[in-house]
């Protein structure tokens, strides 16, 4: 399990590739557990996320530390709960690979990518809809009432992260613009951000099915949420 | 035609869409110009993708879901939405503190007046004032807004696309001019550097000598 996490950590990029690549996992007999662990690792603990995160975070290596260890520690504890059941099976993959006995390896990867490209892309669509209305609808200045509070802007950002679904390369940059919020505030954006939000949502639903993505989501929302106020508090 | 083959030709005509707006201007509305050639390759390959697919396939037990036809929409913004001008994404997040340099800052460049970035401007105001102290400066962005006394003008830094853009601000003191000017106009300020603006917030102020339109940029981003 630890060890699928860690090869998340090798998928440069942000979030939307991680899904479908959990997906074919999954597709090929990999158990829920590890594909989860893998999909969470990989938009968290990548290098590219991390260097962006070095640079919005100068001369704090202690930031981009917490936020490896914290990404990794949520992926593999989500997926103990998903190897344990808890969230109960993902939808078998409904894509029926019509050639798939046919030709080598080459061959069947052609023969699936159209089908996986019109699905993420349509799923990709769902989610950008949400996240651009939100962006544009949702007053930032809003937000400042609560900056001050030390649990609610903690959970204010968490929850801004889920609805704004930014990359997650570039969300240390929208992190720290959040001034006047508490380092643990802007940390738990950048964790719970790369973990859910509403795209990833949808794509997962797309993928796995509504009820275990639902299921999912709730769970890596509130672990992610405990995981990165714990670690900034230790670490930050 | 079937549905899966419609299906396949919107994936191909996105693709190639995409690849037409990397290769053109209008990419730089979306997201930074260095990613192009990464755009350009992803939009290949995706055409390719779907015209092989679409002319391979024959009409039959795939299952087409109704969610596939989704992706017209994007297709339809790309061809038929005009891309925004270059202010018009900064709405959604006021100016914020720049980060802190990685280490003390290089002195300006050489040159009188001395370009620099108005990020640049912004970090150093904030962080090493004394670095702009005593020197003409030259700055390039877009006009934010009019007032009485000079201009706010503001450049748009995005880390990786257009979602994340994060507008600085700099105050050109000029007064009686604000009106020769629109907004959204690209112009390039010459002035000197005079503490930090009192009205907005993080946007240092300068008095401006000289206040020149000039032609957009190739790349709008710091």
């Amino acid at each position: 399990m630890p060890l699928y996490g860690l090869a998340g950590a090798a998928v440069p990029g942000c979030e939307c590739g991680s899904v479908p690549a959990a997906a074919a996992l999954t597709a090929r007999g990999v158990g829920s557990g590890p594909a989860v662990a893998f999909m969470l690792a990989g938009p968290s603990t990548n290098p590219v996320v991390l260097a962006a995160t070095a640079a919005a975070f100068p001369g704090q290596p202690a930031v981009v530390a917490a936020r490896f260890a914290a990404g990794l520690l949520v992926a593999v504890s989500v997926g103990l709960l998903a190897a344990g059941g808890v969230l109960g099976r993902p939808r078998a993959p409904a894509a029926p690979h019509v050639h798939a006995a046919a030709g080598g390896r080459v061959r069947r990867a052609a023969t699936a990518a159209p089908h996986h490209l019109v699905r993420a892309l349509a799923l990709l669509v769902v989610g950008a809809v949400a996240a651009a209305t939100i962006t544009v609808f949702v007053p930032q200045h809003a937000l400042a009432g609560v900056a001050r509070h030390s649990v609610w802007s903690v959970v204010a950002l968490a929850g801004l992260a889920v609805l704004l679904c930014t990359c997650s390369q570039a969300d240390a940059f929208v992190a720290r613009s959040f001034v006047g919020f508490s380092a643990t505030a802007q940390f738990a954006y950048m964790i719970v951000g790369s973990a859910v939000d509403l795209k990833l949502v949808a794509m997962q639903a797309g993928a796995f099915g509504s009820r275990f993505a639902a299921r999912l989501s709730a769970v890596t929302v509130l672990l992610a949420l405990v995981v990165a106020s714990a670690t900034a508090t230790v670490l930050l | 035609m079937s549905s899966a083959r419609g299906q396949l030709a919107i994936l191909a005509a996105y693709g190639i869409v995409l690849a037409r707006i990397a290769l053109s201007t209008r990419l730089v509305a979306y997201v930074r110009p260095a990613t192009r050639p990464l755009i350009l390759v992803a939009g290949v390959a995706v055409a390719l993708v779907g015209i092989c697919a679409f002319t391979t396939s024959r009409t039959e037990h795939t299952s087409v879901r109704s969610l596939g036809w989704l992706p017209i929409a994007p297709l339809l913004v790309l061809l038929l939405v005009p891309p925004p001008g270059a202010g018009a994404l900064a709405g959604a997040r006021p100016p914020a503190r720049p980060g802190p340099p990685s280490g003390s800052m290089p002195p300006l460049p050489d040159g009188n007046p001395a370009r620099v970035d108005l990020s640049e401007v912004v970090q150093r105001a904030i962080w090493e004032p004394g670095t702009l102290a005593r020197r003409q400066l030259r700055v390039v962005g877009y006009v934010v807004a009019r007032e009485p006394t000079g201009l706010v003008v503001g450049r748009l830094s995005i880390t990786c696309c257009a979602a994340d853009a994060q507008q600085d601000e700099i105050t050109a003191r000029r007064t009686g001019t604000a009106g020769s000017y629109a907004a959204g106009q690209w112009v390039a300020v010459t002035g000197r550097f005079a503490g930090m603006s009192a009205a907005h917030r993080f946007a240092p102020e300068l008095i401006a000598s000289r206040i020149a339109v000039v032609a957009p940029p190739t790349d709008p981003y710091d």
